[in-house]
C-alpha cells in the first residue's frame, strides 16, 4: 500500500484540470459545444447541480445520437471530478466507454475514455487500477492519443516507478515525457520538472534536482504561471527536508513564502483593485442610471408642465368665452327685453293720446257742436272732428283688441290709399291669431314699411300680404317702386324707422329679411305664432 | 211707455242724450257711465231700447253688447259712438246690434234710428266710412283711387296683364274693374272705348 503526501494529491488534482479542459474539446458538434460552454459558467459559480441536471436532460432526448451519449458522459464524469466525487466520475466514463461501443468511432473514444480513466484512478490513488488502464493504453500503442495526452501517461508511469523507487527507469520516462510534451518548452513542463526534482533527491541528485527546479522556475516564469512557481519551491522544500537537506529546504521554504506573499499581496492587490473597479464601475452606472432617472424625470415634469399649461389656457380660453357668450346673452336678452319693453311702452302712451283725442277732445268739440246753430260752423266743428279721427287712428289703430290684426291691416291699407292715391291692395290669409302686443308689432312693421313706401318708392302699387306658414306668421310688404340700398341706409344712422322694424322683428323673436332692386322693395317678417 | 238706459262715460254727452231721449217722451230708467253699471241697469230693468257708447271704461260698448246678445236679452241696443269704422260697425252687427249711430250725427239721426228699432227695423248711418265700396270718389266721376289708376294705366297703353303685375293684383280682378269703370262713366260697349275715353281726358285727371 503506497501513501501519498496530501500536497501531491492537491496538486494532482489541479493538474488534471487542464487535462480535462484538453481532453473534452476534442471535435464535436457546435450544440455539445454550446452546452459545455454553458456548464462551465454554472461550475465556475459552483452550480453543479445545474450543469448535471442539464446533461440529464440532453441524454434523456430521443434525438441524441451514441457518439453524443460519449460526450455527454464524459462531460457529466467532468463536472463530478470538480465535485471530487470519483465514484460517479468513474461510472459516468464506465457509460460513456458502454456508449461508445455503439459508434463507428470506437477506437477514438475507447483512446480517450481510457486516458480520462487512468488520470482518474492517479488521482484517487488506485494506482493498480490506473496501471492495469494504462496497460491497454499501450498495448494500443496509444493510438488517437496526442503526445500531450501521451506525456502525461508518461510521467504518472513514471511517479509510479518512482514510487516502486525503480528510480533510473524513472528517470529515463520523465525525460520522454518532458519531450513528448512538445520539446520541453511546454507551459505545463513545470509539472515534470518538479516531479523529476523529487526523483533527483530520492537518488541524492542534489546537482540534477537543482537543475530541474531552475528549469521548471524558468518555463513556469516564462508562461507566467505564479502557481507553478509556487508548488515547484514548495516541492522543492519538501523533499530537501525529506532528504536531509534542511539549509536547501529552509532556502526553498523561505523563498516559497516569499513568493507566496508577493501573490498573495498581488493577488489581494487586484482583488481590491477589481473590487474598486467593480466598485467604480457601478457608481458609474448608478450616476448614469440617476442622470438618465433625472434626465427622465426631468422630461416628464416638462412634458407634465406643458400639458399642464395648455390644459389651463385652455380652461381659462373657455371660461373666458363662455362669460363672454353669456354676457353677450344676458345683455341681448336684456336689450331685446328693453327693446320689447320700450316699444311697449310706446304703444301704452300712443294709445292714452290717441284716447285722450278721440275720446276726450272730440266729445268737447262734440258739445261744442251743440251750442252753435251755424251750420257752417258745425260743418267746420265736424271737419276738426274727423281730423282729430285721423291723427288718433294714425296714433292707434281703432279698437284693434277687437277687430284683429287682419281687420287693422286692411283698415290701414285702405287709409293710406286714400290719403296718397297709391294702389295698396291686402292679402290676407290668416285666421288664427297670437298674442295683441306681438300683432301690434307686426302691425306697426307694415306700418312703417307702407310710410317708407309712401314716401320714398315713386311705386304705382303696393301689396301687403299676411298668411301663415306652419309655425310662423309672415308679414310681407312689397312695392314696385325704385328700391334703394338698406345697408347704407341703416349705416347713415338717420334710418330710426328702418331700424324700428329691425328691432321691432327681433323683438317677436323673428327674422327681418328686406330684398331691395330697381323693382322694387320687398320686406318679409316672420314670427313664431305661438 | 219705451224705457230706455243710457251708457256713456262723457258726463257731457251723457247729459246731452238723456235730455234728447226724454225730449222725445221716452223714459229713462238709468244713466250709467260705466260698462259694468249700464249692464246690470239693463238686466234690472229690461229697457226697450239701450243707448250705448263703444269707449266705456270696465266694459265697452262691444263686450256688453255681446253678453247681452249671448243672455239673449230683448233689450234692443243702439251704439251710440265716435267710431265710423265699417269694420266696427260689421263686428257690432255680428254680435246683435239693432242701430248705429255716430255721436256727431246724433242730433239729426238719433230719432228716426230709435223709431226705427222700435219698429224692430234695423238702421245704421250713413256716414260711416268704407274701403269696401269706397270713400274717396272722384267728384267728377265717380271712381275710386284703384280705378283711377286703372284708366291711368290704360292711358298709358297696358294690357291687362301688366296691369295687374303692376297693381298687385290678378287679372280677372282687373277685367272686373274695367266693367265696373265703363258702367260707371257709362261708356258704349264697344272695343277699345275705355282706351279712347282715357286718352281723352287724360287733362282732366
Amino acid at each position: 500500500m503506497i501513501t501519498l503526501p496530501h500536497s501531491i494529491l492537491k496538486k494532482t488534482t489541479l493538474t488534471l484540470f487542464t487535462v480535462w479542459c484538453c481532453v473534452a474539446v476534442m471535435a464535436q458538434k457546435p450544440w455539445l459545444d454550446t452546452l459545455s460552454d454553458r456548464a462551465y459558467e454554472y461550475n465556475k459559480d459552483g452550480k453543479f447541480n445545474k450543469s448535471i441536471a442539464m446533461y440529464n436532460q440532453a441524454l434523456a432526448s430521443d434525438t441524441v445520437t451514441a457518439e453524443d451519449r460519449v460526450y455527454l458522459y464524459i462531460f457529466k464524469a467532468n463536472v463530478y471530478k470538480w465535485l471530487v466525487d470519483y465514484v460517479s466520475v468513474e461510472r459516468n466514463l464506465k457509460l460513456a466507454l458502454e456508449a461508445s461501443d455503439k459508434t463507428s468511432n470506437k477506437a477514438k473514444f475507447l483512446a480517450d475514455i481510457h486516458l480520462n480513466l487512468a488520470l482518474m484512478y492517479f488521482d484517487i490513488h488506485r494506482y493498480a487500477q490506473a496501471d492495469s488502464v494504462m496497460r491497454v493504453i499501450r498495448k494500443n500503442n496509444f493510438i488517437h492519443l496526442s503526445n500531450y495526452s501521451k506525456a502525461l501517461i508518461y510521467q504518472q508511469e513514471a511517479y509510479l516507478l518512482f514510487l516502486n523507487k525503480d528510480y533510473n527507469t524513472a528517470d529515463s520516462l520523465y525525460t520522454e515525457a518532458l519531450a513528448l510534451m512538445e520539446s520541453g518548452n511546454h507551459c505545463d513542463t513545470p509539472i515534470i520538472y518538479w516531479k523529476k526534482l523529487a526523483l533527483y533527491l530520492a537518488m541524492g541528485k542534489v546537482k540534477q534536482a537543482e537543475e530541474s527546479i531552475r528549469k521548471g522556475l524558468d518555463i513556469s516564469k516564462k508562461c507566467g504561471v505564479e502557481k507553478y512557481i509556487m508548488y515547484i519551491l514548495d516541492e522543492a522544500a519538501i523533499h530537501y527536508a525529506k532528504n536531509g537537506y534542511y539549509e536547501k529546504a529552509y532556502e526553498y521554504s523561505h523563498k516559497h513564502d516569499s513568493v507566496k506573499d508577493a501573490i498573495d499581496q498581488a493577488a489581494h492587490l487586484s482583488a481590491l483593485t477589481d473590487l474598486e473597479k467593480e466598485y467604480q464601475t457601478e457608481r458609474e452606472i448608478e450616476k448614469q442610471q440617476l442622470a438618465r432617472k433625472t434626465l427622465e424625470a426631468q422630461s416628464n415634469l416638462n412634458y407634465l408642465i406643458s400639458a399642464l399649461v395648455v390644459c389651463v389656457v385652455f380652461l381659462i380660453g373657455l371660461a373666458y368665452s363662455w362669460i363672454r357668450y353669456r354676457k353677450s346673452k344676458r345683455y341681448r336678452r336684456l336689450k331685446d327685453r328693453f327693446t320689447g319693453e320700450l316699444l311697449n311702452n310706446i304703444e301704452i302712451e300712443r294709445k292714452r293720446i290717441a284716447s285722450d283725442l278721440h275720446d276726450g277732445v272730440s266729445h268737447e268739440l262734440l258739445a261744442v257742436k251743440m251750442k252753435v246753430k251755424e251750420p257752417e260752423v258745425q260743418q267746420v266743428v265736424n271737419n276738426i272732428i274727423q281730423e282729430i279721427r285721423l291723427i288718433s287712428r294714425n296714433l292707434h289703430p281703432v279698437m284693434f283688441d277687437k277687430l284683429g290684426l287682419k281687420t287693422s291691416l286692411e283698415q290701414l291699407a285702405w287709409r293710406m290709399q286714400e290719403n296718397t292715391g297709391i294702389v295698396i291692395t291686402t292679402e290676407m290669409n290668416y285666421n288664427a291669431s297670437t298674442h295683441s302686443d306681438r300683432e301690434l308689432q307686426l302691425y306697426r312693421i307694415a306700418q312703417e314699411a307702407l310710410g317708407n313706401s309712401v314716401k320714398y318708392s315713386d311705386a304705382i302699387a303696393i301689396r301687403v300680404g299676411l298668411h301663415q306658414d306652419g309655425e310662423n306668421l309672415v308679414l310681407e310688404v312689397q312695392d314696385n317702386g325704385k328700391g334703394f340700398d338698406i345697408q347704407s341706409k341703416l349705416s347713415e344712422g338717420r334710418s330710426f324707422g328702418l331700424q324700428s322694424i329691425y328691432q321691432r322683428g327681433e323683438s317677436l323673436s323673428g327674422t327681418v329679411q328686406f330684398k331691395s332692386a330697381d323693382s322694387g322693395t320687398h320686406l318679409i317678417v316672420t314670427i313664431p305664432i305661438k | 211707455m219705451i224705457s230706455v238706459v243710457v251708457a256713456d262715460d262723457h258726463p257731457l254727452t251723457l247729459g246731452g242724450t238723456v235730455q234728447f231721449v226724454q225730449s222725445m217722451g221716452y223714459e229713462v230708467k238709468a244713466s250709467c257711465s260705466h260698462g259694468i253699471s249700464a249692464l246690470n241697469a239693463i238686466q234690472l230693468h229690461h229697457p226697450d231700447v239701450a243707448l250705448i257708447d263703444i269707449n266705456m271704461p270696465g266694459m265697452d260698448g262691444l263686450d256688453l253688447l255681446e253678453t247681452l246678445h249671448q243672455k239673449k236679452s230683448r233689450t234692443r241696443v243702439i251704439l251710440l259712438t265716435m267710431h265710423n269704422e265699417f269694420d266696427i260697425y260689421v263686428k257690432a252687427k255680428e254680435l246683435g246690434v239693432c242701430g248705429y249711430v255716430l255721436k256727431e250725427e246724433a242730433n239729426i239721426e238719433l230719432q228716426p234710428c230709435i223709431e226705427a228699432v222700435l219698429r224692430n227695423e234695423h238702421w245704421v248711418t250713413s256716414n260711416l266710412v268704407n274701403q269696401h265700396t269706397g270713400y274717396h270718389q272722384s267728384k267728377t266721376t265717380g271712381l275710386t283711387i284703384v280705378e283711377n289708376k286703372i284708366v291711368e294705366l290704360i292711358r298709358d297703353q297696358k294690357s291687362s296683364k301688366q296691369i295687374a303685375h303692376l297693381l298687385f293684383i290678378s287679372e280677372k280682378t282687373v277685367e272686373k274693374h274695367r266693367s265696373r269703370i265703363i258702367e260707371k262713366l257709362n261708356l258704349p260697349k264697344e272695343k277699345n272705348a275705355l282706351l279712347r275715353w282715357a286718352m281723352q281726358n287724360s287733362e282732366a285727371k
